[in-house]
């Protein structure tokens, strides 16, 4: 876990920095930290509300941020779908990208685990890095005035989604997807209401789609 | 209530109803549908890497310290996985060039 709370800390600390930096106040930063608990859609929340974004807008890009954990949950349901509704209730607000990755990789290398086993490793990773993310990011509030700009702790954040994003590059398909939205995203950049984000993922979706049909046919 | 509120509640109701989805639910099995999600993480990484690493100008100019620590970044991300060479590589990368660019 140790190498993920490194990536997490100073990520919670740009988010809380940067809301505070943004005229954000502490019950709105972590008002929406507690809300949503998912980085990178928290802080394309905070920046499109404060560029004046409309609210329809703001909640869908969001959303369409999030939209990668619907995957997770897919691959996670057939481990903890014995488990009882609370449980599940509960393992689903915890669910981020780090508990997913650490969760998965923990789940193929001791494959002894029963479910039950499964579930509580999932559960300890999932609060530490809750506590870990609330602390840092009402930290990050507290002390983001006194961070110099020059430092440029916002470049963590792409650096974090690319650590997190290797997995996927070892798959060609996934690979071209990955470069497709990243350069649609920058020629859509002017789009009005950061829908270029929104616009960008859903071409290169629906390219990695096509490239799939087009394999199997 | 403001908007703010609004947009922040339906946020985290939408966001808890994306992860809920599944594992509450039984996943649906149109093999269409498991290949178009699929892609989602890929894409969804991508566009935020690029548009979130503000390596454009609103002059749509490169900022050469921002590119050079997200290609150096992007090379310890591929190699290792790591989270901790991604951040040491492309952090350093982005402060030295940073360095050398603004004292020459």
């Amino acid at each position: 876990m140790f190498p993920l709370y490194i990536g997490v800390a100073p990520f919670a600390l740009v988010y809380g920095s940067l809301s505070a930096s943004l005229g954000h106040p502490l019950t709105e930063s972590m008002g929406l930290s507690l809300l949503v608990f998912a980085g990178a859609s928290q802080i394309a929340f905070i920046q499109m509300q404060s560029d004046g974004a409309g609210t329809i807008v703001t909640i869908l890009t969001a959303l369409a941020i999030n939209s990668r954990m619907l995957l997770y949950s897919l691959a996670l349901s057939p481990r903890f779908q014995s488990l009882s509704l609370v449980r599940r209730s509960l393992y689903a607000y915890l669910l981020t990208d780090q508990a997913f990755v650490v969760s998965s990789n923990a789940f193929e290398k001791s494959s002894h685990w029963n479910f039950k086993a499964q579930g509580y490793f999932y559960l300890g990773a999932g609060i530490s890095l809750w506590f870990l993310w609330q602390t840092m990011a009402s930290l990050g509030w507290w002390l983001g005035l006194w961070i110099p700009d020059n430092l440029n702790l916002d470049f963590f954040i792409p650096l974090t989604f690319l650590a997190l994003a290797s997995s996927h590059l070892a798959d060609p398909r996934r690979r071209k997807v990955f470069i497709g939205a990243g350069l649609l995203a920058l020629v859509s950049e002017d789009f009005p209401y950061h829908l270029g984000l929104l616009f960008s993922m859903v071409v290169a979706t629906a390219f990695g789609w096509w490239l799939e049909r087009r394999q199997n046919v | 209530m403001s908007n703010f509120w609004v947009a922040a509640i339906m946020t985290g109701l939408g966001t808890y109803m994306i992860r809920a989805g599944f594992l509450l639910l039984k996943p649906p099995s149109s093999q269409a549908f498991l290949d178009f999600v699929s892609f989602i993480p890929a894409a969804a990484l991508g566009a935020l890497v690029f548009s979130e690493s503000n390596i454009l100008s609103e002059t749509h100019q490169f900022d050469f310290p921002r590119l050079i620590g997200l290609f150096i970044g992007g090379y310890l991300a591929y190699q290792t996985r790591s989270i901790f060479w991604t951040f040491l590589g492309g952090g350093l990368g982005l402060w030295i060039s940073q360095f050398v660019i603004n004292y020459f």
